[in-house]
């Protein structure tokens, strides 16, 4: 019973190890946001959601959740992502988004710009921040 | 000399980027650089070996170091610049033949070895030796290079523009930018392309130019799943850019007289991986003139006295050129499918719009096999092909004396790609230049496409920063 009640719990705390949400300010207009649009964001092709210029914030590649999110929005690897910006760079076709180390510092640098699109682990988001909804 | 209109353009930029106030201020300073290792094989009698013009011997040098300065003072605003350290902008003198480090060395060299440019352009009539076409080529090199005094020793300024970030479907750009033509023109950096060496229609023969000064408008717009894109300029166009090199790298001022516009359409297609097509239109014009004076004789001897002299400016160049391509990629299961056409029309309205037609294309085709955690490989091949015709029609080009009429390039490597920002690139490429023979006349030959080709082996190691 007990082997059977430890796999349970290893098996809900696999799933949820990998969870994102995306957050912004409270006084930010943006509830709501399509996958495409939300890859679109994620890969420097629309700056504008909702007649607001958007920030996007990515967490570094240590986290799973950021490992969840490019995988589920984008369909790439850590790699295949920092390639992307790389040769995004060379073409000049923008910089990637600012990497934050950890969901409470992103949840910090957005909790007060209302542009600010934030990846962040699902079961860190708290108060200060809005999680917006993917559609 | 740095030319100063888009120093004025990106100044007002600048003026608007300091009224709006800096929420989110950024700066950046990212780049690439690359290394090379190569090897040409000639004949031992070939020409240009006689002349000491190329090196057969296998050569290591740093190709690029390319440097961006990126700033962003508010989210309507972001200020570019990228600095290239010796970034010869043809990187290819001749087909085939690299250039040294400091390339205004070698422009010298070859002027003194071949006493002028239009003593080596001269040359062109001269049927010599099996491979004197390519040392006419690399005489039309030599001419359409800028002046050893205004060329500034390996520092140039690829871009520098500003942009205003109005709307995702509206920005505008003023200063100098690569011209949005194509796909390779853009991706021009070692870490982004699969090749070490560019197709020549991006650099030797520049269908489209490579970067202009003036102003463009563009922005981006979904459609369902899919992209649409635009760009479309209105610059003071190629400057003296000819066939055969970048004009513009010394950053000489231009006159206003030259003018050019175009536009660039996209569709990103949520297809397969990734297709994307595109169609470039360019047109605009080239002038040059001479300043001549006409003093009055008192004498038989002229005068010194130039005030009773008669200035005049007679136009030595003027054309006007239309340019339009087609490009293509396709990504499917690691397989990239790259191709692009591109066509130039040349009018020398200086004698009734004579034609001269430039025709390029090239397909490239890799496919990507990961090795492991960081670590991938993408074996490629690429074939190139160039044409003119009517090349008499405008003497500027020089091209009328060549016992040719284009050449092609054979071309295959694997990319290694380490990470996600070091690439190690071997490559074997083989240029055949398509002979055409004369049979009379001070050009008559009997070249076969066997005797004008070369062989070149290179390995680049690149990394971005």
């Amino acid at each position: 019973m007990k082997k059977i009640l430890c796999s349970v719990f290893l098996l809900a705390a696999i799933s949820f190890a990998g969870d994102w949400a995306v957050v912004t300010s409270p006084s930010s207009p943006i509830s709501s946001i399509s996958k495409a649009d939300l890859k679109r964001v994620f890969t420097g092709k629309k700056s504008d959601l909702s007649g607001v210029r958007v920030v996007p914030f990515m967490l570094s590649d240590a986290n799973p959740a950021a490992v969840a999110f490019l995988q589920d929005v984008l369909d790439m690897s850590s790699d295949d992502y920092k390639k992307f910006w790389v040769d995004a760079q060379v073409r000049g076709d923008g910089t990637a988004p600012s990497l934050q180390k950890t969901s409470a510092t992103a949840m910090l640098v957005s909790a007060d710009l209302p542009g600010a699109i934030a990846v962040v682990d699902k079961s860190a988001v708290n108060a200060t921040v809005k999680a917006i909804t993917v559609h | 000399m740095i030319s100063k209109l888009p120093v004025l353009l990106v100044s007002g930029a600048l003026a608007l980027a300091c009224a709006a106030h800096a929420d989110d201020a950024t700066f950046k300073a990212y780049g690439f650089a690359d290394v090379e290792l190569l090897n040409q094989t000639f004949r031992t009698d070939n020409s240009l070996v006689l002349a000491g013009i190329v090196d057969p011997n296998t050569q290591l040098y740093l190709d690029h170091l390319n440097t961006y300065l990126d700033w962003k003072p508010n989210s309507n605003i972001r200020v570019l610049a990228e600095i290239a350290y010796n970034p010869d902008p043809a990187q290819t003198f001749v087909p085939g033949m690299k250039l040294h480090a400091d390339s205004v060395a070698i422009f010298n060299d070859i002027l003194k070895k071949s006493g002028s440019p239009t003593d080596s352009l001269s040359r062109a009539g001269i049927a010599a030796g099996t491979h004197q076409l390519i040392q006419v080529i690399n005489g039309i090199g030599a001419i359409q290079q800028p002046s050893s005094s205004t060329k500034d020793h390996g520092i140039s300024l690829p871009r520098v523009h500003a942009d205003l970030l109005l709307a995702d479907e509206f920005n505008v750009r003023v200063g100098k930018f690569l011209t949005p033509a194509g796909i390779w023109n853009v991706d021009h950096g070692s870490p982004t392309i699969l090749t070490i060496k560019q197709p020549y229609e991006t650099n030797f023969f520049q269908i489209f130019p490579v970067s202009q000064t003036g102003v463009q408008f563009f922005g981006h717009t979904p459609a369902g799943d899919n992209d649409l894109s635009y760009a479309t300029w209105v610059t003071t166009g190629r400057a003296g850019a000819g066939i055969a090199s970048d004009g513009d790298y010394a950053e000489e001022p231009e006159n206003l007289d030259d003018w050019a516009a175009g536009a660039h359409l996209q569709a990103d297609l949520a297809y397969l991986d990734g297709i994307r097509l595109g169609g470039t239109f360019h047109t605009g014009t080239h002038r040059e003139y001479a300043d001549w004076f006409s003093p009055a004789v008192t004498s038989s001897t002229f005068t010194t006295d130039l005030a009773d002299a008669n200035f005049s400016q007679i136009d030595t160049v003027y054309n006007r050129e239309l340019c339009y391509g087609l490009d293509s990629k396709i990504q499917w299961k690691g397989f990239i499918l790259q191709a692009e056409w591109n066509h130039r029309q040349v009018l020398n309205l200086l004698a009734d719009r004579a034609e001269t037609n430039f025709d390029a294309e090239y397909v490239l085709l890799g496919r990507r096999f990961p090795l492991g955690t960081s670590l991938d490989v993408t074996p490629y091949v690429m074939f190139e092909n160039i044409t003119w015709t009517g090349a008499a029609n405008n003497p500027y080009f020089g091209l009328g004396n060549y016992p040719t009429n284009g050449f092609s390039d054979y071309l295959a490597g694997l990319n290694f790609g380490i990470f996600n920002n070091v690439r190690v690139k071997l490559e074997y490429s083989r240029q055949q230049i398509q002979a055409r023979q004369i049979s009379s006349g001070s050009i008559a030959n009997t070249y076969t496409n066997n005797d004008l080709s070369f062989n070149q082996y290179a390995a680049q190691f690149s990394v971005a920063f």
